[in-house]
């Protein structure tokens, strides 16, 4: 007889992030978060504890040297997920910045086990993760002692039954980090501006366990956090419509298809909306002709009541509008 | 009455509310001795709560900015400003409350408590503050700091 674990997944609260995940997060899984700073890193480690943290499954958010707490405190309030009733009852916000300002990656360490002994959490990040790389770096630790920090940074929130997230600043995805082998999931978050707009992006590299959706899926940050859209036969899926995202299925109102998935599109609050605009046009214009490729194909013959999910490229793309 | 006014005496109610508490945790006919050391173990509880959270240089940055706010109305604490804000240094308020009477050093400590609570208020909001203060520091949660978010 044989009797295989189950890994449960843990819904992010993240609009769209569970579809691009897979699922959900795998609990007990160590996971990076990477990106440039300003795109919004925090903002969803933040969202993802607020959604899971309960007093029974409460939640340690190690700052290191990044954002000083107060104004991380001060800012990410704005967002409507954050509630302050849950700060020492299901969340928590332990400073590490003194361990790290003195460089000493086995006192941090030490603090970290320290915590999690005393609090048991189920959910714990550590913010930001690069500030503890060039601590070390610049107090002339050998590069193989971070990566055993890090090797034991993750098997000890495995052991102690912890979703691990670390927060770091625009890594190298070209890099042969160690941080990347020993992580079971790499959620990176890319931004670029477009004209006067901002276009942010989100792929999930890696995600052990489950098949993710490969490549860049468009995401908003609002006032109630990041928006992740999927691809339009998720999006279908998850409305409970056809699962095979058959192109008679409507794509919901005010979406419009892009290469990477659903981007909101309107002309009040929507500056690219006339992008959004020409690119659904072409992809209608792409169904009906069955084109496959994108892009230089122009509108033309019939428009399709909306683009067959199988025109919707799932590999990267290019971050560009079309003009 | 304008609104600075009113604002300003409902700071002084809640500081001298403040200093009325300090006073009874003290005890009664209590000399400046117990009354200073009150004083110092309400900061230190501020400086356990907030510490974790914010680290040691963020209390200290926000305690000396209390120190140089509260010295407009409560000149005495001037010579409490000592150092650069890196921790919490408590020897200077001592020093100097130490050689008040009983009221004037509650007198100065609320107002400087009440400026802490205000600042901190100002920063995270009132709801953060009281929650991350509720533990250790009742009296100030009848006073309401000015709430960034409001």
């Amino acid at each position: 007889m044989t009797s295989k674990v189950a890994i449960q997944r843990l819904a992010t609260g993240v609009p769209g992030l569970d579809e691009v995940l897979g699922g959900g997060l795998p609990e007990f899984s160590f996971n990076l978060i990477a990106g440039q700073p300003g795109c919004g890193k925090t903002t969803l480690a933040h969202q993802i504890m607020f959604a899971l943290a309960t007093p029974e499954r409460p939640a340690i958010y190690f700052t290191v040297l990044g954002e000083p707490p107060l104004k991380m405190l001060r800012y990410q309030q704005q967002f409507s997920f954050f509630d302050s009733e849950a700060i020492n009852r299901s969340v928590r916000f332990i400073n590490l910045s003194e361990d790290a300002l003195a460089g000493d990656l086995d006192r941090a360490m030490q603090r970290i086990v320290e915590e999690v002994a005393l609090h048991s959490p189920a959910l714990v990040f550590v913010d930001s993760f690069r500030s503890a790389v060039l601590t070390g770096e610049t107090n002339g630790e050998p590069p193989n002692r971070l990566q055993h920090f890090v090797q034991r940074l993750g098997m000890l929130m495995t052991s102690w039954q912890a979703t691990t997230f670390l927060i770091g600043e625009y890594f190298d995805e070209s890099d042969a980090n160690p941080v990347f082998t020993f992580s079971d999931g790499l959620i990176w978050l890319r931004q670029s501006v477009q004209r006067n707009s901002m276009v942010r992006k989100i792929e999930v590299l890696k995600m052990r366990g489950q098949a993710s959706l490969p490549g860049l899926h468009s995401f908003r940050i609002g006032g109630d956090g990041l928006e992740v859209y999927p691809p339009a036969s998720m999006a279908i899926q998850s409305d409970g419509q056809a699962a095979d995202g058959a192109a008679t299925a409507s794509p919901p109102p005010r979406l419009l298809s892009g290469s990477q998935g659903w981007m909101p599109c309107s002309a009040a609050a929507c500056p690219a909306a006339i992008h959004c605009w020409w690119r659904a046009l072409q992809a209608r214009a792409r169904a009906s002709l069955r084109l496959p490729s994108w892009p230089r194909v122009r509108a033309a013959g019939k428009p399709a009541s909306s683009p067959p999910s199988s025109s919707i490229p799932t590999g990267r793309a290019s971050e560009s509008w079309p003009t | 009455m304008t609104a600075d006014s009113s604002r300003s005496s409902n700071t002084d109610d809640s500081s001298e509310e403040i200093a009325a508490w300090l006073m009874r945790a003290a005890g009664a006919g209590a000399g400046s001795k117990e009354v200073v050391a009150t004083i110092v173990a309400v900061f230190q509880d501020l400086d356990g709560a907030l510490t974790p959270i914010i680290g040691p240089r963020g209390v200290a940055a926000l305690f000396h900015r209390s120190l140089h706010l509260a010295v407009r109305s409560q000149p005495l604490l001037a010579a409490a400003q000592t150092g650069t804000p890196t921790t919490m240094d408590l020897n200077g308020l001592k020093m100097q409350l130490a050689a008040q009477t009983p009221a004037v050093a509650v007198a100065a400590a609320g107002v400087l408590l009440h400026t802490f609570h205000d600042l901190l208020g100002t920063l995270i909001g009132a709801s953060l503050t009281e929650r991350l203060l509720r533990s250790v520091w009742p009296p100030l949660l009848n006073s309401t700091p000015q709430d960034s978010k409001s």
